[in-house]
């Protein structure tokens, strides 16, 4: 690490680092850990012999730097609307990955990407093939976060990442996706439209240029990056081999905190997690205090960026009408909490009428915060696992349900 | 000597079969005879007729009479042949010309002193009449008030064997306006029809139950009302036809029908103005439920058309009568088959169950301990499980009524503001339905309508969710893994709610609300 962070990449130089090594000669960008990019950008052979490179890797930058024009992928990239910047922008963490990239491709606005750099950060991942109850808590865990003012970090690949976007742009949340093909092209497919979400109230990042495909080998490299722009990484679900375990390794590498969310039991797609815990990784009780625990274990404050923490003012974010109804909800939990009551006590008690309680009352059972506790009665579910509440325009957050509805008809 | 004929009419189920009763009076051992597979009443008819015809001035010959039923294969019962006979014989002896009975339709019971005494479902023999051009139409006195509805200048009501003779001659000047004077105009004269001494402010508290009623009446729901002993489930029951809308033309007349052909209408009553109300005991069997006998007689669930059925105590009820109700349910009507025909009466009705929550009715109580075993209670549950709750889309527990809820109560709504929201509820159904140009789902059927099509992209569609509902189905269709029925029951319990609220679109609240009251075959309905 070292004495290069502080001092600016020189862009041009960076870009033609990302062009020309982004292709798979790793010894290069491992010098940017030790070596700004325009130093390397310059350096003889001779040089980088000397800093380590084998006289083949050597050779073979030089002949394609060489060889490399900035003018064409310039125009390539002002006609996909894709900006650069270099290493240096990406924050110190990623100049402390074991190979840092030369810098990222960016979609979106200058200003959201600003925000977000100014931003307390967390990362969330987890298995492409998650289940139910991981892909509502990604979107719940995503919103919590956005409303305590952290911006969220995922890779927009199916099942837990994008559902985290989703949570994140619902709550009107700042999200950045890290892709593993170049930042214009439009991968998984299916993910079109959420894409343009976050191109739009967010920004979407790469360490590839423009155009570049999708390969196999590129996502593990992306989930460094997904690791060293994150504060913290929340695992939601990550089945025995997720990929979603690299980040963490990344994460662990950096001295970043590896927050997990247990599930089930006997859940296949939350294996990783729960060896993540058995290992030390932070468990999430629950999303009320799971952004205490993010704040707690990041390192956000040490890098001076604001984090809000007052809980009411995750809860008051949000629409206008999940608003009122989530103040009946939070009435409803109030009261239940000093014991359980039937609907007609609470809508007595409530200002709201007995269908605003009981339409409350159901969302609420559906989460599983609440269960029926007698004829027509409602108590606290006793077994909350997951406490959390509804998502702006209308969405849902389920958990466990499978084995609380099995208690529950036993 | 003489020949005559006269209209009489045959009731068969519900409805009126004509039957043309034939009179040939010839020398010979003077006796009677009736052809036509009378049974024993209908034979008896003739020492009626004697003596009411002495009694009337018109002593019968000392000939051979024969009386002949036609069509000759329908079994004939009942004495509502007697005044036919008695006229055609009487025309046949030449007590009155043979002309005078063209186009004459006679029914009545006739007593030995020649006063005519009422029968059943004049109102179906009115509408038979009606189709077939009858000139006129001779009733006991009391029942022209129902029958004039349907014929309102050819119905007579005839008081003495003496008096049909007169009018038939022309004598007397005959027929019945209709009350009122007035056609169509029932609605407006039913507008009023919630029965003043079952006022749902009476009800104290179980406010979540009483919108659960509002919701069941404004969309035809069958609702199952869960909870303890004095929680208040019957007298809510009670209270529901007062919420539905009051009843039209159309239904009332097919209410009459059911009713007067079951001898269940007291005389002079003219249409029905009230929903049916019908609270069969658990022990009742499954013909008396859903029609049965020889002939056929409309059972419980017919007798509820257009109105309610209340099954209290439902799970006490034999498994074969419950699982009879699968067809009325479903489908509107029961089809009852015997040897000698098949018959269908309508039965669309509103069903409210009620239960307790085990045999001893404190399971899940707050205060009181409940003494059945887990499997009892499951068992006890379990007998409404299968046939009958699938078919039904609502479902409110009511929680035990504390005394101090019972006493410091607030004034809740009365049954006329409520059934004014039902009323409006199903006029903006009946709007949208027609903007969105389809079939409007049996509603000018009323209680009861026809069960929509249950394919979800169909109710998404004609159901309208908006964006934030569908999601919330989703979720709640993914966490709870419903079955096919409950999740569409769900959407159409929805629908009504917005409805309810004059809403075009079903919002979140409206779905979070028919989740609340939703069915979804838990077997424990408590805890």
């Amino acid at each position: 690490m070292g004495g290069v962070s502080g001092e600016p990449d020189e862009p041009e130089a960076a870009l033609g680092l990302a062009c020309v090594v982004g292709l798979g000669s790793s010894p290069v960008l491992e010098l940017l850990r030790w070596h700004l990019s325009g130093d390397i950008w310059r350096a003889s052979a001779a040089r980088l012999e000397r800093w380590g490179l084998s006289r083949p890797v050597a050779a073979r930058f030089v002949a394609r730097r060489r060889a490399w024009r900035a003018q064409p992928v310039r125009e390539r990239m002002e006609e996909t609307g894709v900006r650069f910047v270099p290493l240096s922008e990406l924050g110190t963490a990623a100049r402390c990955l074991a190979v840092p990239p030369a810098g990222a491709f960016l979609v979106g606005e200058e200003e959201t990407w600003r925000a977000i750099m100014t931003r307390p950060r967390v990362t969330i991942v987890g298995t492409r093939r998650s289940t139910p109850y991981g892909r509502a808590l990604a979107r719940a865990a995503a919103g919590r976060f956005v409303g305590a003012g952290v911006a969220v970090v995922s890779g927009l690949a199916f099942g837990v990442d994008v559902e985290a976007h989703k949570g994140a742009l619902a709550t009107g949340g700042l999200t950045l996706a890290v892709l593993g093909c170049g930042p214009n092209v439009t991968y998984p497919r299916a993910h079109a439209a959420i894409r343009e979400k976050v191109r739009g109230q967010g920004v979407i990042l790469s360490e590839y240029p423009p155009d570049t495909p999708p390969a196999p080998w590129r996502f593990p490299a992306r989930n460094r990056i997904m690791a060293a722009l994150g504060d913290a990484v929340l695992v939601v679900e990550a089945g025995e081999r997720s990929g979603a375990l690299i980040t963490v390794d990344e994460a662990l590498s950096l001295g970043r905190s590896v927050l997990a969310v247990p599930g089930p039991l006997g859940s296949e797609a939350s294996r990783g997690c729960h060896r993540l815990i058995a290992d030390g990784a932070a468990i999430v009780e629950s999303l009320d205090l799971l952004v205490k625990e993010y704040a707690c274990r990041s390192r956000t404050d040490r890098e001076g960026r604001g984090l809000c923490l007052s809980p009411s003012f995750a809860v008051l974010r949000g629409t206008e009408a999940e608003g009122r109804s989530g103040t009946v909800e939070r009435f409803i939990q109030e009261a239940l909490a000093q014991g359980p009551c039937s609907v007609d006590q609470l809508a007595q008690a409530a200002a709201g009428g007995v269908r605003e309680v009981s339409a409350a009352l159901a969302l609420m059972e559906l989460r599983g915060e609440v269960v029926r506790a007698g004829t027509g009665v409602y108590a606290l579910n006793p077994w909350g696992l997951l406490q959390s509440r509804a998502q702006p325009g209308g969405k849902v957050v389920v958990g466990g349900m499978a084995w609380r509805r099995k208690r529950r008809s036993g | 000597m003489g020949m005559a004929s006269v209209l009489g009419f045959a009731l068969v189920g519900i409805n009126a079969v004509p039957v043309r009763v034939e009179a040939h009076v010839r020398p010979g051992i003077p006796g009677m005879t009736v052809v036509g597979l009378p049974d024993a009443a209908v034979r008896e008819a003739k020492e009626r007729v004697r003596s009411a015809a002495l009694a009337s001035g018109c002593p019968l010959p000392a000939q051979r009479t024969t009386v002949s039923l036609s069509p000759g294969d329908l079994r004939k019962e009942g004495s509502g042949f007697d005044l036919a006979v008695a006229l055609a014989v009487l025309a046949a002896a030449g007590f009155l010309p043979e002309a005078c009975l063209r186009g004459v339709a006679a029914v009545g019971e006739l007593a030995l002193d020649g006063s005519v005494r009422g029968v059943r479902g004049v109102i179906s023999m009115a509408e038979t009449s009606r189709r077939m051009g009858v000139r006129r139409l001779l009733i006991p006195t009391g029942l022209g008030a129902e029958a004039a509805e349907v014929l309102p200048n050819a119905a007579c009501e005839v008081s003495t064997l003496r008096h049909a003779l007169d009018i038939c001659l022309g004598k007397v000047q005959g027929g019945v306006a209709p009350p009122g004077g007035r056609e169509g105009g029932s609605v407006s004269r039913m507008a009023g029809a919630v029965r003043g001494d079952l006022d749902l402010a009476d009800i104290a508290g179980q406010h979540q139950a009483k919108r659960a009623l509002e919701v069941a009446a404004a969309g035809a729901h069958h609702l199952l009302m869960v909870g303890s002993p004095g929680s208040g489930k019957t007298m809510l029951a009670r209270r529901l036809p007062g919420l539905l809308t009051p009843l039209d033309r159309q239904e009332a007349l097919d209410v009459t029908r059911i009713w007067s052909a079951a001898g269940l209408r007291s005389e002079s009553e003219g249409l029905a103005m009230e929903r049916p109300f019908r609270a069969p005991h658990h022990t009742i069997s499954r013909s008396a439920l859903i029609g049965g006998g020889s002939p056929p007689r409309p059972g419980e669930v017919t007798l509820a058309h257009r109105g309610v059925l209340f099954l209290d105590e439902a799970p006490e009820f034999s498994r074969d009568a419950l699982e009879a109700l699968r067809q009325p349910l479903e489908e509107g009507r029961v089809i009852v088959g015997r040897k000698a025909l098949t018959l269908e009466f309508p039965s669309r009705f509103v069903l409210v169950g009620a239960m307790n929550p085990c045999p001893c009715g404190f399971w899940g109580h707050p205060t009181r301990a409940c003494r059945c075993s887990a499997g009892v209670v499951r068992r006890y549950q379990d007998q409404l499980s299968g046939p009958l709750l699938d078919r039904i889309d609502l479902v409110v527990e009511m929680p035990p009524l504390s005394l101090l809820a019972l006493t410091g109560r607030e004034a809740g709504e009365s049954s006329a503001i409520v059934q004014r929201r039902v009323v409006a509820a199903r006029a903006f159904r009946a709007v949208r339905e027609q903007a969105q140009r389809h079939e409007p789902a049996g509603w000018e059927g009323g209680a009861g309508g026809s069960r929509p099509e249950h394919h979800p992209a169909v109710l998404e569609r004609r159901y309208q969710l908006s964006r934030e509902a569908v999601e919330l189905l989703h979720a709640f269709a993914g966490s709870n893994l419903p079955g096919g029925r409950t999740y569409t029951r769900v959407l159409s319990v929805s629908r009504t709610i917005a409805d309810l609220d004059q809403s075009d679109s079903v919002r979140c609240e409206h779905l979070a609300e028919a989740l609340a009251l939703r069915v979804d075959g838990r077997a424990m309905w408590a805890a």
